[in-house]
């Protein structure tokens, strides 16, 4: 098992706010503090699909041009809030033929997985096969 | 006269399982939203680059943008029958093409499973939702499976 990188994202309120202008998901738990605490709550939500996105990311910056993502699957097991760090991170778990297995996770503060998710790349020839750890804050 | 006379025998009967909101959305299996058309516009990846940590000047297409052409939460008003509100379970981007700036893609979400569980606080409704992002001309880009949750 190789890492491929860690990453740390804090969403913002601002952040939720922007990502939730971009992509058109305006559900009010990740903007609306009241809302989100009436169902339980106790902050703003981070959005599940801003974390498949720093994942993806993860994975596309570590590929590159070389080779092609062909799926990539996340599981929520538990909520990020704003303000909160979350660490993302990406392994390299498997190879059959040309395609590579990773597995990705989210992790908050207190280093609880709160993502679990698996990516699979066909690469082109030009990965690294012995890709060396980089980790970036 | 009918109607009347379903009303008194029903009267202080639990509901028939069928009208139930978890029966009624496993009789809803197969239900499509509204045909989507979007173009990978300049600006909105300007501004999605931004929302997700990249810097916004780039002109690569992250992979997950299609994301945006998602109607979160689900076009559903019958799911929202169940329960309180929506959690976001998990999701499932299968990528048969790359995305660039200016490709047009047509999309419908389908409402593809139902199934209830018991979680910590009550029961729970597991909806899965498929939504194939498809070029003019009908070939697959993406395919996005969400498991969208009411409780």
């Amino acid at each position: 098992m190789t890492e491929i990188a860690t990453r740390e994202h804090t969403a913002t309120l601002r952040t939720l706010v922007q990502y939730a202008g971009a992509s058109g998901d305006f559900y009010e738990m990740h903007y609306d503090l009241p809302f989100a605490q009436a169902l339980g709550h106790p902050d703003l939500s981070v959005h599940g699909l801003l974390k498949a996105a720093w994942l993806g990311n993860l994975v596309e910056e570590w590929l590159g041009p070389r080779g092609q993502l062909l799926n990539l699957e996340v599981r929520y097991r538990g909520m990020d809030f704003r303000d909160r760090p979350v660490t993302c991170g990406a392994t390299v778990v498997g190879r059959a033929d040309d395609v590579v297995d990773l597995e990705l996770w989210t992790r908050d503060e207190n280093g609880e997985t709160t993502t679990v998710g698996s990516a699979q790349v066909r690469e082109d020839g030009s990965i690294d096969r012995d890709a060396t750890t980089t980790t970036e804050g | 006269m009918g109607t009347t006379s379903d009303v008194t025998e029903d009267a202080g009967s639990p509901a028939r399982p069928s009208d139930r909101p978890i029966e009624r959305l496993r009789n809803a299996v197969g239900w499509t939203g509204p045909t989507c058309v979007d173009v990978v516009e300049r600006r909105h990846l300007r501004d999605y680059r931004t929302a997700v940590g990249l810097p916004p000047e780039g002109s690569s297409v992250p992979a997950t943008l299609c994301a945006c052409f998602l109607t979160e939460p689900p076009p559903m008003p019958l799911a929202e029958e169940y329960g309180d509100g929506w959690i976001n379970g998990g999701d499932r981007f299968e990528f048969a093409d790359r995305l660039s700036l200016g490709d047009e893609l047509h999309s419908h979400v389908t409402l593809a499973g139902v199934e209830e569980k018991q979680g910590r606080t009550g029961a729970l409704a597991l909806l899965t939702f498929v939504t194939d992002f498809r070029r003019p001309d009908g070939s697959l880009v993406v395919r996005h499976i969400g498991t969208r949750i009411r409780r």
